[in-house]
């Protein structure tokens, strides 16, 4: 009779929006699904959660560099990562050949590499260079 | 002969005089540079502009008048120069305060009576980029004129030009030319239709909008608009002023004194999005979709060239509302100990992707060292599920909608380390109003300033309820990473995606992209839910 009447409170509930549910009267919309380390009969979050995580999805990365000596000018760079299918612009910044530089960025897990871009332009000579350079972090 | 000679003589001398002693009109074109495709192409034929006479003649005089006061002028130039209110969207890495489009080529037509012509195509502007174009790749890159410019203006002059037009392009012409002998004249300017997948500086200098309007400039306007220099200075247009950057990136300008220049790093980047979803029933479990409320948000810092901080950026739009709950939407950010003003301003979004201003409340001080920005108030009635559907765009349901954009600027009085501003420190939270609990990301304390601010207390210190992590070890609010598309009402993060159940167990180092492989059946559609704008 307990298990009946749960049942039917979870059918006058909304539809979960913000949908506050007592873990123990809610039933699972698909539960056809099973996860490894899930609990049985549910699958609304029965992962065994490891203690303390922290569902990060992004990282710090501290990246250092030197702008090359060979570039002659005005010294634009930009720091790229690619996701969502399309360049992200991490840092867009100007310096000048040999400087050391060092940025902290904060990218998703996922990306392992990113790419420096240099853009140069001499306003004497009107000559300018694209140099590129690829960092793993 | 010696007679006409002389009397050719006196008459240039009384033009010349004549010029110089009366200062020639600028005059609004009614042409404009419309878009066709990516870039703008329409020829705009001066010899058919009312604004320059009533006829042919008139306006063929009127710019041989404006040809000679360059001609008699500080730099005795023979030229014409035409004015570009720059007109772009305020998106993607284009602000309100600096955007701007590149330049292909200019081309000058002219059409003499005698049916010989004349074609320029020599013109130049003040600042430069270098540019891929089409679908080339970075190392294409070569350098092209550019327009920057702003929307708006900080001073109002009185004068229509000065106080709308932005960018200048300076068309040299020959000595000799005479448009009084002309009988046509046309301007063909076609923008650079630059791979703005490329992220910046293409992105910035694309050309996104149906028109620029144009003008043509006399001596005295034309070097005023280039002394402001808008899109490249923020405060040009007042005198005595230190010049502030505006912030266009990597921009070359070819003036001859220095203009100041601003750094930007992107959270997570120029162009991205961090998303965030909550669930809102804290410190009850939730049914783990994430969907409650979903905002995206960056957060831009623009530093000096001794790194120091300047100003922080921003924005923020709301995704999904699954909830009967209503919301307040805040951002925190870590400041060390500052000081400066905050502007903020929200969005309602339109069809024409400008939005419609909403809210825009006076710049107010602070001085802490935290910033608590509220960006969406009440999102019930903020962001109201559409007709038909019980919450917006979480449900199953045929209408999706856009968000409002909530935009902010930081100006700091001092510049300021940007250790002090660790990205960890963004403290995306929620304020549920239905219940006044606090809702944070794990690790995240409670906002301790919320009664500083003006903004109603939490209850969560009074209840205990200060960890944001349940009792099956999942959080109320989690950074993700788009493309991640959020689950529909009730299905819950592990089962619209797969692999996420893995993520979790190998405490994140396994399937760290676990948002790129969702059940296609239970997120939305991304055709169909294009929540950017």
């Amino acid at each position: 009779m307990k298990k009946i009447v749960s049942i039917a409170l979870v059918m006058i509930l909304p539809a979960c929006g913000g949908g506050g549910v007592d873990q123990n009267t809610y039933v699972a919309p698909d539960s056809t699904v099973s996860q490894p380390g899930t609990n049985i009969n549910s699958t609304v979050t029965a992962i065994d959660v490891p203690q303390d995580f922290d569902f990060e999805n992004f990282r710090s990365a501290s990246l250092s560099f030197v702008i090359p000596n060979d570039l002659v000018g005005q010294v634009d760079f930009k720091i790229a990562g690619e996701w969502d299918g399309k360049v992200q612009d991490l840092y867009i910044g100007r310096g000048y050949p040999g400087q050391q530089r060092s940025v902290d960025i904060y990218i998703p897990s996922a990306i392992d590499a990113v790419r420096i871009e240099y853009l140069v332009f001499d306003k004497q000579s009107q000559a300018f260079q694209v140099a590129f350079e690829t960092k793993a972090i | 002969m010696k007679q006409i000679l002389k009397l050719a003589i006196g008459c240039l001398i009384f033009t010349v005089f004549a010029s110089s002693a009366s200062a020639a009109s600028s005059f609004r074109l009614t042409n404009y540079v419309q878009s066709s495709g990516s870039t703008g192409t329409k020829p705009v034929m001066l010899h058919q502009e009312a604004e320059l006479g009533q006829t042919v003649e008139a306006r063929m005089q009127s710019l041989e008048d404006i040809r000679l006061e360059y001609l008699n002028g500080i730099d005795a130039e023979s030229k014409l120069v035409i004015g570009v209110d720059v007109n772009e969207n305020a998106s993607g890495t284009e602000k309100s305060e600096t955007q701007a489009v590149a330049l292909k080529s200019v081309r000058m037509e002219v059409v003499f009576i005698d049916d010989s012509t004349l074609t320029v195509t020599d013109f130049s502007t003040l600042t430069m980029a270098l540019l891929a174009e089409g679908n080339g790749d970075a190392s294409t890159r070569q350098p092209f004129f550019t327009l920057p410019g702003r929307t708006g203006s900080n001073t109002i002059t009185g004068n229509p030009f000065r106080d709308k037009f932005d960018s200048t392009i300076t068309i040299p012409l020959p000595l000799d030319l005479d448009f009084t002998t002309a009988k046509a004249v046309t301007i063909h300017i076609d923008f650079l239709d630059t791979n703005a997948k490329l992220g910046d500086p293409e992105l910035f200098y694309d050309y996104t909008n149906g028109f620029e309007d144009l003008s043509l400039l006399n001596d005295s306007d034309s070097r005023y608009i280039d002394n402001v220099a808008a899109g490249v200075i923020l405060n040009g247009d007042i005198p005595g002023e230190e010049p502030v950057p505006a912030g266009a990136p990597m921009v070359i300008s070819l003036r001859d004194q220095d203009i100041p220049y601003l750094e930007w790093v992107g959270y997570p980047s120029s162009v991205g999005h961090y998303l965030v979803g909550y669930e809102d029933r804290f410190p009850s479990l939730g049914d783990y979709d994430f969907n409650d409320l979903t905002v995206a948000y960056r957060v831009e810092l623009g530093l000096d060239l001794n790194s120091m901080v300047t100003n922080i950026r921003g924005e923020a739009i709301l995704i999904t509302r699954g909830a009967e709950y209503s919301h307040d939407w805040h951002l925190r950010l870590g400041v060390g100990n500052a000081s400066g003003s905050i502007s903020e301003w929200l969005y309602q979004p339109t069809p024409d992707g400008h939005g419609e201003l909403v809210s825009a409340p006076s710049p107010r001080r602070f001085a802490s060292n935290q910033i608590d920005l509220r960006g969406f108030e009440d999102t019930k009635a903020l962001f109201p599920a559409p007709e038909g559907c019980k919450f917006t765009n979480s449900t199953v349901c045929d209408t999706f909608i856009q968000g409002p954009k909530y935009v902010f600027n930081i100006v700091f009085d001092t510049p300021i380390d940007p250790a002090s501003i660790s990205p960890e420190a963004f403290d995306p939270y929620l304020f549920v109003r239905d219940t006044s609990y606090e809702i944070h990301l794990i690790g995240k304390t409670l906002a301790g300033q919320r009664a500083a601010m003006g903004y109603a207390p939490s209850v969560n210190s009074a209840q205990g309820k200060v960890d944001f992590v349940d009792s099956n070890g999942f959080p109320f609010g989690m950074m993700l990473v788009s493309p991640w598309q959020p689950p529909i009402e009730s299905r819950s993060m592990e089962v619209a995606y797969p692999d996420f159940a893995d993520f979790v167990l190998t405490r994140g180092n396994q399937k760290k992209d676990w948002y790129l492989r969702p059940d296609a059946a239970k997120v939305h559609a991304s055709e169909q839910f294009v929540w950017q704008w």
